[in-house]
């Protein structure tokens, strides 16, 4: 059975070997030496953007380093079958996630929740839905393996990288390494660190230049940023008080306890335990990272599970639909005294436009995150 | 064979080294102390009746006019101008004099360079003041207590920082199914607090003695039961320190802190 199992394996490496490489327009180059070309930082977060973020220090930032994890970021050779790559489920123009409910794997397969959007990641100490990463480098690991997205092993992908002309090139240029997936995870941590959102109007206005606005956007920021004040007469909300889970100019929550990783009323019972799966607290159960709302514009579906459509679903939820009996609702979502926003349609309406100055369009059509392959 | 032997070897290291990157600690430590140098060591401690605070587990009995029952989910503190009182009156900056602290992450120890001598109390603003609450949160470094993104102690353009963030959820009986939110965020400039907290209590008659090339260890309780004293959280579980209600019971739970000595330093 062995003997049998042997041939087998020979043989479909013997298949990959015939297959068709992407375009690969970085081959012939004159033989290289290792030594990479460093880059300033800085000029990745720019000074009086988001500040400085606390940067992995053995894993500099260097032209090939990043260029190496941009190739392999969108190189379908990263699956078994070679036909999907990271880029497959996280696309550029999404905000590097994509329009599908749940993503699709290899073979057709079902991943199990909505692609995640990858952006401002170096302000994250949490990865995934249910936070249970804290490095990007161990990160790309798990869709690589996943046998529903990637399904690939690290073995044969060391293999396979070992043998294609660029990236005996450029884990050199790089690392000054052979191909090795070490090295590998370490290049897409460069390229995803890299991710950098702040050219959104919201981030041109974010210091309070409310000029930039117009009036509903400025009606929708006083809304955004308020707190929940229900009036005694109307009964109306002067707030909507988004900003403690999605607050800053990353319009995100990074630290876990503050709303960073929470309940926001979904569901009454979790199918999906989201982080309390991890920890294995039922005080964590149904418990999901908060995502930033920069580019929620272009990142449809929403919420963990995709199940909503639109943002107008979104603002439906939050205004109408929460549920406060969820056992581990956050609690600043409870201290609203379990009393729907009933936000009026104007107020609705105030609130989605001052979402949409979150699209960072430059972002979205950056040529440096794009696919190298395609010219 | 021998290639799948190689396989399994490649896969072990790396299970191992990864292994290794999931141990690495989210936060810096705040300070660096040579260790051969007069130091003092600040722990941080919140207790209810004298017992440790617990989040996500456990009821809190809140003996207020009828039992209210709390759990904590959060509880962190900026604080700045954080300094020891020399016995002569002289003060010793500690650091920066800014510090976060977190009770739930653990975050609560943290050590500096000081000149040796005797020390009878540890002053402090709870909050900081108007010019840094209203600058630009994003010209401190990446492990500064005042980055707001590692903390999240920072309300963005809308309010400036927050300087003391009390969430969890309450219930009138144990015996009730659901829960309600509690979450108390000390911000704005009105809200700032200064403390000075004795050795020894309100007598202040102690000391204690940093030694050259020595470490005083030195015990911060926060007594949390104690803002909570005569607040009925059925009448008012949620303040952010705007509008007047939200206000007056905001300024009830600082009042408390001075009030009924929430702070006490506890010698080793």
């Amino acid at each position: 059975m062995n003997r049998i199992a042997l041939v087998g394996l020979c043989l479909t490496l013997g298949l990959w070997s015939c297959k068709k490489d992407p375009k690969d327009p970085l081959v012939g180059g004159e033989p290289t030496v290792y030594k990479p070309t460093v880059i300033d930082p800085t000029s990745i977060f720019p000074v009086g953007k988001f500040g400085m973020p606390a940067l992995p220090s053995d894993n500099p930032f260097t032209v090939e380093g990043v260029y190496l994890g941009r190739m392999l970021f969108y190189d379908p050779m990263l699956s078994f079958d070679s036909s999907i790559s990271c880029g497959s489920c996280h696309r550029q123009e999404n905000a590097f996630t994509e329009t599908k409910r749940l993503s699709t794997g290899i073979y057709g397969l079902q991943a199990n929740r909505n692609s995640s959007s990858l952006y401002n990641l170096a302000y994250s100490k949490k990865f995934f839905w249910d936070a249970r990463q804290s490095t990007l480098r161990e990160l790309v690991f798990e869709p690589i393996q996943a046998h529903n997205e990637m399904a690939m092993t690290l073995p044969l992908l060391a293999k396979k990288l070992g043998r294609t002309q660029r990236y005996i090139e450029y884990f050199d240029k790089a690392f000054g390494s052979k191909p090795n997936v070490f090295d590998m995870s370490k290049a897409l941590e460069q390229f995803l660190l890299t991710l950098v959102s702040n050219g959104s109007r919201f981030n041109a206005f974010f210091p309070g230049k409310f000029s930039l606005l117009n009036d509903s956007e400025k009606r929708g920021a006083l809304l955004f940023n308020g707190l929940v004040d229900f009036d005694a007469v109307t009964g109306l909300t002067t707030g909507a008080d988004c900003f403690h889970c999605h607050g800053g100019g990353l319009a995100q929550q990074n630290n876990p306890d503050m709303g960073g990783i929470a309940n926001n009323g979904l569901d009454g019972n979790f199918p999906d335990k989201g982080y309390g799966a991890i920890t294995g607290n039922p005080a964590d159960r149904g418990l999901f990272k908060t995502p930033s709302l920069l580019n929620i514009s272009v990142t449809a579906p929403y919420m963990h599970d995709g199940r909503f459509a639109t943002l107008d679903e979104v603002i439906d939820h939050y205004s109408d639909n929460v549920n406060y009996l969820s056992p581990t609702i956050s609690p600043m979502m409870a201290a609203h005294g379990n009393r729907q926003l009933k936000l009026t349609v104007q107020q609705k309406a105030d609130l989605k436009a001052f979402l949409m100055t979150m699209t960072d369009t430059a972002f979205l059509a950056n040529p440096a995150y794009a696919n190298p392959f395609k010219k | 064979m021998k290639h799948m032997k190689n396989w399994i070897l490649v896969c072990a290291l790396g299970l191992l080294s990864l292994g290794f990157q999931s141990c690495e600690d989210p936060i810096d430590p705040p300070v660096v102390v040579v260790e051969d140098k007069p130091s003092v060591e600040l722990n941080f401690s919140a207790l209810w009746d004298g017992k440790p605070l617990t989040f996500l587990s456990g009821w809190f009995e809140q003996p207020s006019t009828q039992k209210e029952y709390i759990q904590f989910f959060n509880f962190g503190m900026i604080v700045s101008k954080l300094s020891l009182v020399k016995e002569d009156g002289t003060e010793v900056l500690l650091g920066d004099g800014y510090q976060w602290i977190d009770f739930k992450k653990g975050r609560t120890q943290f050590k500096y360079e000081v000149p040796v001598g005797k020390y009878k109390s540890v002053k402090f603003m709870l909050g900081i003041d108007s010019a840094v609450n209203h600058g630009d949160p994003n010209k401190w470094g990446a492990e500064h207590p005042l980055n707001g993104n590692l903390t999240g102690m920072h309300w963005g353009w809308a309010g400036g920082y927050i300087f003391q963030a009390i969430d969890g959820n309450y219930k009138d009986s144990l015996t009730d199914k659901y829960t309600k939110g509690m979450s108390f965020h000390t911000a704005t400039d009105v809200m700032v607090r200064s403390f000075e907290v004795p050795v020894g209590g309100a007598l202040g008659a102690a000391t204690f003695e940093v030694k050259d090339k020595a470490t005083t260890s030195v015990g911060f309780k926060y007594h949390i039961n104690r803002l909570y004293q005569g607040v009925e959280l059925k009448k008012g579980s949620v303040s952010h320190s705007e509008g007047v209600k939200e206000m007056a019971l905001m300024q009830k739970l600082l009042d408390n802190l001075q009030q009924y000595s929430a702070f006490e330093i506890a010698l080793p």
